[in-house]
């Protein structure tokens, strides 16, 4: 079966309106969670979040698209820009015989737009939200778009979609359905996920400390991720560059509860275990884990202890999450993009705001860049609500 | 390599679950749009478990789990379920109380059982399946997603029983909401009317449908998926072109087609642009129509499913669902075309055969 | 305490549940009534609702959800 190789990645988040400035705000420790700007909540002044700074209107203006009757919800017009820069970086405006498809995921759907007209009455209903409400919305419109008409589709499986999406993607690449395919993931702040996520009292209401001892909660992100993934025979064809290569993956499930990890990380050890497999690597092969690490008390707990099943020496690790913030359905896809870099650049990200590592665990993430290591294999964790668990690695090409 | 259908379940506006007869007792519904005949869920799930389960998720437990009882399975090698519109009922409790509390006094089950995974992330937890588990959720052809990624398990041949469903649920809020969208007939028709009254829009509907795919053969075996193929977007020049790439990459030409269902659903335009379809392929073949059903709906196609194996299996075209009489005896080969209705996007075929 | 047990009845959708089938010192998660995670953020929820006390840790709930009985004794301190 094809080798599944990445051509291209875009991204836009609260760190970065592409991938180049994100890169540099990893480099140089710079947070994307404040206060909130954008978002019009009643809990404007209690929580942080990791927004992408600009309003509708300017990220319609920055893809040059008139957005006056509102076809275009937030998580639409984060993906978008996410997906165009990796089209571009992809250069797959060339070569279009070769079979091409979008493998998008978001968890909130179109709901930013939803919860904001929801009650305007039938009559004077000047958004049909109703249209825009679905997962499948923002993936149409990437589609539409980009020019895209073939194979389409949306995974909605909580916090690992977009890692589901690379899985699938690299699938129908494998299994011959697609040549080449825009995978990743996006997720738009709305006033339902916070107050959502506030129920479950995951929140903290400063920045995140993830894998810290005294941990409080997450901060939630917006945003979107998206990479390229082709076959061998596309590559060779357009003899493009290639930034990395998609050598192992695996989605596994918890089966524990609705949102509680498994204490043992059962979910998360199959998961990595499987992947590594898949890969055909050894545990000891890693040079960089890039971890869910969210910040609830469960999750990091949890991961910690799946990390201790599967590697006798845990290797280098961080999160990322206490720049992005947790960006639910663009995780996956948008550390998908870190993993690479880390890759490319022979990174290791570090954790922000750590003061006291966790006690449980013999090993402590990296709290600096770290520019000493030759990074070969990345691998990806991206942990979901009911228990869904995926892991990606990705290789030096 | 086979992939069987050993099992199959579907709870719908009509009796179709947890009964013999096929489509020989219906019910004449008349109204703007058709519910489901509610089991009684407290006979085929643990009701201390029901208390946290909606609609949807008892309608998609309650399939599963019938799917896996007739296919003799307890444990499946993956779990795969396709949406269009997910969690309905909860995803409005938790957004309808968010708006009049002013963001207060929020509780969290309606937030969680919104989240698209529910009904899958239900099921594992209930078997304590720690296999692979995926949700699809895109438009028409969220099922046939399913579909496609279970195919990919048995090529690879790291599955030996796959459960796939597809499901959705209507709710009256919902319905509402798209009142303006031209899209709902205007009044209520009754169901054996539907493909006659040739007026604008459909009758909307819901349905829970789950199958259990086996690399084997045994004595509960439906039929045979053959496979699927879907496209974003086509013309008609460009749909003719992709049905004749699948049909030949599956050594299959129109003539070698029995039956064919199509997504017809009683809008007089979206109905003809079918039947231009079938006129321009397959003017010698049995055609039928589900819709008329199970209403109109994403997962409606799950529905089709349900019905091309049972059809397979008995050998019989139901009265309801004839469309058109097609010439064949045997019923071998049965084609499944629909495409997304709101957007005339996202088309789907699917192959079955005995 | 009767009225307590049907707000946790209604609360927590234990549909067929009687109030009476409820022992006031029962434990309600774990082995008892088997409550799970979800209900004790359910509960606090019941607590600020109908008697206007907050909790903002959601670890102290173990304590105070132990039974109906220690639920009555909070809010009868604390409202």
């Amino acid at each position: 079966m094809s080798k599944i190789f990445v051509t291209g990645y875009g991204s836009i988040s609260a760190i970065g309106d592409n991938v180049e400035q994100t890169l540099d705000a990893l480099i140089t420790k710079k947070s994307g969670v404040a206060p909130i700007q954008i978002l019009d909540t009643a809990h404007k002044d209690e929580f942080v979040l990791a927004e992408v700074k600009y309003t509708n209107d300017e990220l319609a203006q920055m893809l040059g698209i008139n957005n006056k009757d509102k076809t275009y919800t937030r998580t639409s017009l984060l993906a978008m820009i996410g997906a165009k820069e990796a089209y571009s970086r992809a250069r797959l405006d060339q070569d279009t015989d070769l079979r091409t498809g979008v493998i998008s995921a978001n968890t909130g759907g179109g709901m930013d737009t939803t919860e904001r007209y929801y009650k305007t009455t039938m009559a004077e209903q000047i958004v049909d939200f109703a249209i825009t409400h679905s997962c499948g919305d923002s993936t149409e419109k990437i589609a539409s778009f980009l020019g895209i008409k073939g194979f389409t589709s949306t995974i909605s499986t909580a916090c690992s979609s977009s890692a589901n999406a690379i899985m699938y993607g690299a699938r129908l690449i494998k299994h011959g359905r697609l040549d080449r395919v825009i995978v990743g993931g996006v997720d738009s702040m709305s006033k339902f996920t916070l107050n959502g996520f506030n129920t479950l009292m995951i929140l903290d209401r400063q920045h995140c400390q993830p894998w810290d001892e005294n941990r409080r909660g997450l901060n939630l992100g917006e945003g979107s991720g998206y990479i390229v993934i082709e076959s061998e025979a596309a590559v060779k064809k357009s003899n493009k560059k290639v930034y990395a290569e998609l050598t192992g993956y695996a989605n596994a499930n918890d089966a524990y509860h609705q949102t509680a990890s498994s204490p043992e990380g059962n979910g998360a050890t199959l998961a990595m275990k499987q992947a590594l497999k898949s890969a055909h690597l050894n545990p000891s092969d890693i040079s960089y884990i890039n971890v869910h690490g969210t910040g609830t008390s469960n999750n990091d707990q949890s991961e910690g202890t799946a990390l201790r099943n599967i590697f006798d020496k845990v290797p280098p690790f961080s999160t990322t999450k206490a720049y992005t913030g947790h960006t639910l359905g663009a995780a996956g896809g948008i550390e998908a993009i870190f993993s690479i870099l880390a890759i490319n650049h022979n990174l290791i990200f570090p954790c922000l705001n750590i003061e006291t590592p966790i006690q449980e665990f013999e090993f402590k993430p990296e709290t600096e860049l770290r520019k000493d290591v030759e990074i070969k294999h990345v691998l990806s964790n991206s942990f979901g609500f009911g228990g869904n668990n995926s892991t990606l690695i990705f290789s030096e090409h | 390599m086979s992939i069987y259908i050993n099992g199959i379940s579907s709870i719908s506006p009509q009796p179709t679950f947890n009964t013999h007869q096929f489509l020989t007792e219906i019910i004449e519904h008349q109204s703007k749009y058709i519910v489901v005949e509610k089991p009684n869920y407290k006979e085929f799930i643990n009701p201390k478990l029901l208390r946290r389960m909606s609609k949807i998720i008892r309608m998609g437990v309650a399939t599963a789990n019938m799917a896996m009882q007739e296919a003799k399975i307890d444990n499946p090698d993956a779990i795969i379920t396709g949406t269009g519109l997910g969690c309905i009922v909860d995803t409005e409790k938790f957004l309808n109380t968010m708006l009049e509390n002013k963001e207060t006094l929020l509780t969290p089950t309606s937030f969680i059982l919104s989240t698209h995974n529910t009904v899958g992330a239900q099921i594992a937890v209930m078997l304590g399946c720690n296999n692979y588990n995926y949700t699809y959720v895109h438009s028409a052809v969220s099922f046939e997603s399913s579909l496609i990624d279970a195919i990919m398990h048995f090529e690879d041949q790291t599955a030996k029983h796959i459960l796939v469903g597809g499901i959705d649920e209507l709710t009256e809020e919902n319905y509402n909401t798209k009142l303006n969208s031209g899209i709902w007939k205007n009044e209520a028709i009754k169901i054996s009317d539907l493909y006659k009254h040739k007026s604008e829009g459909c009758i909307p509907g819901e349905s829970s449908t789950f199958t259990v795919l086996s690399s084997q053969k045994t004595e509960s075996t439906y039929a045979e998926l053959v496979d699927v193929h879907t496209v974003f977007e086509a013309n008609d020049e460009e749909i003719d072109k992709e049905l004749y790439y699948f049909l030949e990459r599956n050594h299959l030409s129109t003539e070698d087609i029995d039956v064919v269902l199509l997504g017809i659903n009683g809008d007089a335009d979206y109905d003809q642009s079918y039947l231009d379809f079938a006129h321009r392929h397959f003017s010698n073949q049995h055609l039928l129509s589900y819709k008329n059903i199970c209403g109109e709906h994403d997962s409606a196609s799950a529905f089709a499913f349900w019905t091309a194996s049972k059809m397979l299996k008995h050998q019989h075209v139901p009265e309801i669902v004839e469309y058109k009489k097609g010439k064949s005896q045997n019923l071998e080969n049965v084609l499944i075309y629909h495409y997304n209705f709101m957007h005339r996007n996202n088309h789907a075929f699917t192959l079955l055969k005995r | 305490m009767q009225n307590l047990k049907l707000q946790v009845i209604e609360q927590l959708n234990l549909e067929d549940m009687e109030a009476d089938e409820i022992d006031v010192n029962e434990a309600l998660f774990g082995d008892g009534l088997g409550l799970d995670s979800i209900d004790a953020l359910e509960l606090i929820v019941l607590l600020e609702k109908e008697y206007g006390i907050k909790i903002d840790d959601p670890k102290k709930g173990k304590d105070i959800f132990f039974s109906i009985k220690s639920m009555a004794e909070y809010i009868t301190a604390n409202k």
